[in-house]
């Protein structure tokens, strides 16, 4: 699982989570834990879309100024909490994008290009890395969102599916095609 | 343009630590809660609604 990832938790910490944020309704201070606990991975998931750690720290930031504002409208379905920030985050990302604050950016390491290649079945590395850029710059949006989520960052189809608000099946499918129009692109 | 980064170097868990500032956030939600309850929203609002009940009149 990627560390980017807080996703499977247990009942317990669900339920700690859900007192938490019961608490934080009446008295914001008492969401401390929750901001210590998921600052890292949101802060993570925002800069590798907009590699600019100043205002990565400041949509991470207003992230958490709108979980906490719209804490009285949140409802527990049965999904952790952080599926919530991550929907909030995704959309504080596009936000950023739509003000044209940055530049979207898609960021990949090594163990993460050897991976995708695998999934396009290609082989070599360094010949292949500018039609893998050239790729991801045609892709559209939304399939972009789903091979980052999926294929560079390890989530699992039932997290890309609440943080999407779509079914796990429904992620899984999607991420399929968006990977098949991947492999066309790569090989126009 | 989307610009593709290849291997860039990532801050580490204690870098990203160190920019945690729980209280800004609880200042920009007091600061988002006040700006509800002031005057100037509600005088806006309501310059607003006088304003286009005379228009529509």
């Amino acid at each position: 699982m990627s560390s980017t990832s807080l996703y499977h938790q247990s009942d317990t910490r669900i339920q700690t989570e859900l007192q938490i944020i019961e608490k934080s309704k009446i008295n914001p201070q008492h969401f401390a834990p929750l901001y210590d606990q998921y600052y890292e991975s949101i802060f993570r998931y925002v800069i590798k879309r907009i590699n600019d750690s100043d205002l990565a720290c400041d949509i991470t930031s207003n992230v958490f100024v709108k979980a906490i504002t719209n804490l009285p409208k949140y409802e527990f379905r049965g999904l952790p909490f952080s599926s919530w920030l991550f929907r909030i985050a995704k959309s504080e990302v596009y936000q950023s994008f739509r003000d044209q604050k940055v530049k979207r950016t898609v960021s990949l390491d090594k163990v993460t290009i050897v991976q995708v290649f695998e999934e396009l079945e290609v082989d070599g590395l360094e010949e292949h890395k500018e039609k893998l850029k050239i790729a991801l710059r045609k892709i559209n949006d939304k399939d972009l969102a789903l091979i980052e989520m999926r294929y560079f960052e390890k989530r699992s189809y039932r997290e890309i599916g609440q943080i999407l608000n779509v079914t796990e099946n429904n992620a899984k499918v999607k991420s399929f095609r968006a990977l098949q129009k991947l492999k066309v692109l790569f090989k126009e | 343009m989307r610009k593709i980064l290849f291997n860039t170097k990532e801050l580490s868990s204690d870098q990203i630590k160190s920019m945690r500032d729980f209280d800004l956030v609880l200042k920009k939600v007091k600061a988002q809660n006040d700006y509800w309850k002031s005057p100037w929203f509600y005088g806006t609002i309501g310059l607003a609604s006088i304003l286009s009940f005379l228009m529509f009149i």
